[in-house]
């Protein structure tokens, strides 16, 4: 409502039928690395960053709505962004997802600088 | 009434049982730290356990983590779509290299100082390989390996790499018996976990022997048999047994004329009008008229896994106490796994695990949950962790961890003498008297 907070716009990312099932794929949006994943036909967009150390996840094996980071395998609920096993206890940020157009979109403020999510 | 049922209609063949000793079962073996740890070296260092299932890790590079007490096994789907395992212990100095419970990975990487291993184990590339004066560790350090099989879609591992094969372990019977239920074509739908305040053979105990569920399962007396001079118990080679339950009949316990719930609702499933079956008479043939009318009807309702099923399979449950601590329970319609796992370091905790797995059936989305509350998607399911008390297990197995605390409180007492076990609880004594076998170091008498 003030004019502290940019308003937001809608990235489109890529298409969806990009994304193989249980597969993901890198977007870069200025500064932010985001990773767009397709659960079983949901679609989750997250950081590509691993928050144990910062390995990308990219590649890392989808299931049941988890992502394995591929270095030292952490799983990272796609919902939450909220880890499994002992490394970290970090979540990693997690975007709100809209479909347009068959497009995978994420709301994004201060010129793709700053989410809304997580 | 019930009796004629049974005999009539096919059961397990009776195998000859090995003759018992009569070792005493005391309590020091549920509470003395000293003896749990002679169990861990000279048992659980031995014996095979299941460590997942076989479609976790179904590419190659695909692994998948188990835990089991203070060891932690990685188990890895190699190019050639065999499995391999390993102690997940860096050579380096000891951190576990992988920490997730599954995943994919083209090497595996130690978070410590980062040394890479391939998909057998062997190191393969380490920061700085050439700083080490006793040799680069590359191509000759590695993870240690344990033996690995596969069975009944359960891949299984063994920290012993001389013990013998799993099948043979198992005998001839188990792998075929088992084996008729496909459970390699099986999706797992509830995969439950807890930690209990007992001993792990507090829970062992519990499934080899039907004498409680009398008193503490009383809601199984309309569709499950558990009385000794009815169902069949048998030992095993090896220290495994098998109890025999005829279903889809009410107990001998049951005093009712007419077909009782939820017994009414499973017959009417099979086109069976319960008003049909009512008196003692009629009732101890229920149990044949299901078997035919799923024989019958099975295959175009998409029960194709009947097929494979003999009689007695299409209605009863079968338990199987693998020793030591696998208990598989079979039954017409799914297979479940309720397993307890030793504590890392208490003897008075153990964790507990209940798998559920059937058969897809076209057109079935939902199955009914043996966890109790809503059904179940037929999806695999991911692991849960629960608090023990905040949720249920299950309704008999709720029932049965609200033993496991209070025998193992009283088993401290001082004023505990050994066991005084009934003929029916004789599997108890078997399993005990192996154990012995085990932790004594009698190597011909366990495999008898
Ligand atoms: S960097 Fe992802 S788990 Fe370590
Ligand atoms: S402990 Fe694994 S690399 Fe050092
Ligand atoms: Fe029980």
């Amino acid at each position: 409502m003030t004019d502290r907070i940019p308003a937001a716009r809608l990235e489109r990312l890529l298409l969806a039928a990009e994304v193989p099932n249980n597969g993901n794929r890198a977007v870069r949006v200025g500064e932010l690395c985001l990773l767009v994943c397709n659960a079983d036909g949901q679609f989750h967009v997250v950081e590509n960053r691993c928050s144990h150390q910062k390995s990308p996840l990219e590649g890392g094996r989808i299931r049941r709505g988890h992502l394995s980071c591929p270095l030292h395998g952490v799983r990272f609920n796609l919902s939450t962004g909220e880890p499994l096993g002992a490394l970290t206890r970090v979540p990693i940020r997690t975007y709100p997802v809209q479909i347009i157009d068959g497009f995978v979109a994420v709301e994004l403020r201060d010129s793709g600088a700053r989410p809304t999510g997580g | 009434m019930s009796q004629a049922v049974a005999t009539a209609t096919g059961r397990p063949e009776k195998v000859q049982e090995p003759a018992l000793r009569g070792d005493p079962i005391n309590a020091g073996r549920y509470t003395s730290s000293e003896y749990f740890r002679q169990e861990w070296q000279r048992m659980w260092m031995r014996t095979w356990q299941i460590g997942g299932v076989s479609y976790q890790a179904a590419e190659p590079g695909d692994y998948l983590v188990t835990e089991l007490g203070p060891e932690s096994v990685l188990l890895v789907r190699q190019q050639d779509g065999s499995m391999k395992g390993f102690f997940n212990v860096c050579p380096h100095r000891g951190t576990r290299v992988m920490a997730g419970d599954e995943g994919s990975a083209e090497r595996f990487t130690c978070p410590y100082h980062g040394w890479q291993f391939d998909h057998t184990g062997v190191v393969v590339a380490a920061p700085n390989a050439d700083d080490f004066p006793q040799g680069n560790p590359c191509g000759h350090l590695r993870m240690k390996p344990v033996q690995v099989a596969e069975l009944f879609g359960f891949i299984w591992f063994n920290m012993d790499a001389e013990a013998p094969s799993l099948t043979e372990c198992l005998g001839p019977n188990v792998v075929e018996e088992i084996g008729s239920y496909r459970m390699e074509k099986m999706v797992r739908v509830l995969n439950m976990s807890t930690q209990a305040d007992c001993n792990w053979k507090i829970i062992t105990d519990n499934f080899n022997e039907a004498y409680h569920v009398q008193v503490l399962h009383p809601e199984l007396i309309p569709y499950i048999e558990s009385q000794a001079d009815i169902c069949q118990f048998d030992l095993l080679r090896g220290g495994h047994n098998r109890g025999w339950f005829p279903a889809h009949q009410p107990s001998m316990l049951y005093q009712g004329e007419s077909v009782p719930e939820p017994l009414a609702s499973m017959v009417r499933e099979w086109d069976i009008d319960p008003e049909q079956w009512q008196g003692k008479n009629r009732l101890a043939d229920i149990r044949l008229e299901v078997q035919k009318q799923k024989r019958r009807l099975g295959a175009a309702r998409g029960f194709a896994h009947y097929e494979h099923l003999k009689d007695y399979q299409l209605t009863d449950y079968i338990i199987y106490n693998l020793f030591p601590n696998s208990v598989i329970t079979v039954g017409p319609d799914g297979v479940q796994l309720l397993r307890p796992r030793p504590h890392e370091t208490d003897p008075q905790k153990c964790y507990f695990d209940h798998w559920w797995l059937v058969p897809e059936i076209e057109g079935r989305t939902m199955t009914p949950s043996p966890a109790g509350g809503p059904d179940l998607p037929v999806a695999d399911a991911e692991h849960e962790f629960v608090e023990y008390g905040t949720k249920t297990l299950g309704t008999t197995t709720d029932q049965d961890l609200s033993i496991a605390a209070v025998q193992q409180k009283g088993l401290s007492s001082a004023a505990m003498d050994d066991f005084y076990l009934s003929h029916q609880e004789r599997r108890v004594q078997r399993f005990h008297e192996v154990l012995n076998d085990y932790v004594e170091g009698n190597t011909a008498a366990r495999s008898v």
